[in-house]
């Protein structure tokens, strides 16, 4: 899977994935929203209109990216059992976190409204319109 | 220029540890180790006053790891067998040292693995409740490494003659998804037991887990409750794939009643929907191992193929349902790996008058 970052403006950043996105590499999608956002950006648009597939994996990484963007540390499972009694509460249905989805394919929409994650952020049609939702905001 | 690579493989007093026990070897007088640059990264020497008369023979031997040239460590002796010999030992040693924090982290994650695959085939049920003139059959099949899915069947505590129905999956792998695994389906089976429906029972769930954990981890979960007496069947989703009724008469209906997936945030919003099982009509929940299994070109096997097989299999048996879909999805599959577990449950009314 690629990932490329743009910046259209100082406080937004685009993160545009091509491929398929999974347990092998939905890792290096959050570092990407990691270092944007330690680069200066407060929102963030995901274009997810080059992914061909998306597994559970990429909703982890979607979430994880909307907890930085609102300065919280995701979990990671690789912290092991520690992690599983940290009472740190990351939830929440705010839907103010910065984060915007653009661009899904219906099969990668289809995945978003079964897991329920349609409701969550802001989706637009494509890439600029994002944009500019994100650079008006 | 950075810290030799080496380095980052061995803790330096290791390093100067196997020097100083191959200087031990009686006629060797000095040992070193040198970046690939040559400069130099450890060494030992003779003892002040000790040194010999002879300068000797110096032996090298070049350090190799995983293919990249580290280096090299050089012996001085008195004679060229000891050097040599006592170069290409420690030289071996040192290569070993340097692999060994790959290797141990290697065989670690395999044993995290394994025990949490044994953990998660603890979980899944020995056997199904006898119900008189239903009949319940499963199919499990973990992949190697990925893991994730759990499916449940138990008689409800408060309403002994109702059944529980569960299909889950978790988005991790390894002991973390095998203990929320195992978290699940306890706190499902405990919620079911005071709930009138299943969409309040997956909602305490979440509560729980998003208010108490917070693993980064999420399961969709399936959960219906089956009156055995009515056929009368209520179904909630969080999450998860739809749910399939195969009527007897061949009719396929696709439930997929509102709902999110588990431990990401305060509210599921999960509503149920309720249906009646009439003789020959069975209630199929599937895992994404499934309808996502891959050929080796790549391609998915997908929705459409498993909505048609179905509904090729009305007024088959449960038990005959379930091997047929998993052997149409291993022939589809061939000799690609399983990338996913396989899960299915069916629960099938019998027909008037058995069979």
């Amino acid at each position: 899977m690629d990932i490329t970052t743009d910046r259209p403006a100082p406080d937004v950043a685009v993160i545009g994935l091509t491929g398929e996105l999974d347990g092998s590499n939905f890792e290096q999608v959050i570092e990407a929203g990691r270092a944007a956002r330690d680069d200066g950006a407060r929102r963030i648009v995901i274009d997810l209109s080059g992914l061909t597939y998306m597994g559970s994996s990429g909703l982890v990484a979607i979430h994880s990216i909307a907890l930085l963007l609102r300065g919280q540390e995701p979990t990671s499972p690789e912290d092991g059992w520690q992690a599983l009694h940290d009472l740190s509460s990351a939830a929440s249905t705010d839907r103010g976190s910065g984060l915007v989805l653009a661009g899904p394919p219906p099969s990668i929409e289809r995945v978003l409204d079964r897991s329920g994650m349609l409701g969550l952020f802001p989706i637009h049609a494509d890439r600029a319109a994002a944009v500019a939702a994100a650079t008006t905001a | 220029m950075g810290v030799p690579k080496l380095v980052r493989l061995i803790a330096p007093d290791a390093l100067q540890a196997l020097l100083a026990a191959s200087a031990a070897v009686g006629s060797v007088t000095a040992a070193w180790v040198v970046d690939r640059d040559g400069s130099g990264i450890a060494r030992v020497d003779p003892p002040a006053g000790r040194e010999p008369a002879d300068p000797g023979v110096i032996a090298r031997s070049r350090l190799v790891v995983a293919g990249e040239d580290m280096g090299m460590v050089s012996i001085r002796a008195a004679d060229e067998t000891t050097a040599r010999s006592v170069a290409d030992l420690v030289g071996r040693a040192i290569e070993l040292a340097a692999v060994q924090p790959q290797l141990l982290a290697r065989r670690a994650l395999d044993e995290e693995l394994a025990i949490g695959r044994r953990i998660q085939l603890s979980l899944m049920p020995r056997r199904f409740p006898a119900i008189d003139g239903w009949e319940i059959a499963s199919a499990y099949e973990p992949a190697r490494e990925v893991g994730g899915d759990f499916y449940d069947v138990f008689r409800l505590r408060e309403r002994g003659a109702c059944i529980g129905l569960v299909v889950a999956d978790v988005t991790g792998k390894g002991i973390p998804a095998a203990i929320l695994m195992a978290d699940t389906r306890g706190l499902i089976h405990a919620a079911a037991d005071h709930s009138d429906d299943p969409a309040e029972t997956l909602q305490r769930v979440n509560r729980i887990l998003v208010d108490e954990r917070a693993s980064g981890l999420f399961v969709t979960v399936a959960h219906a409750v089956l009156d055995p007496a009515t056929g009368r069947l209520v179904l909630a989703r969080a999450g998860h794939d739809p749910v399939h009724i195969l009527r007897a008469d061949g009719r396929l209906e696709i439930l997929l009643p509102p709902g999110r997936l588990i431990g990401m945030v305060a509210d599921v919003e999960a509503t149920s929907v309720e249906i009646d099982l009439g003789p020959g009509d069975a209630f199929v929940a599937h895992t994404d191992g499934i309808t996502e299994a891959r050929a080796e070109d790549g391609s998915f096997y997908g929705e459409e193929r498993f909505r048609a097989l179905l509904g090729g299999l009305a007024g088959a048996p449960a038990r005959g349902i379930v091997d047929a879909v998993v052997a149409d999805v291993t022939a589809f599959r061939g000799r690609a790996e399983p990338s996913d577990d396989l899960t299915l449950l069916v629960a099938r009314r019998q027909p008037a008058g058995g069979g």
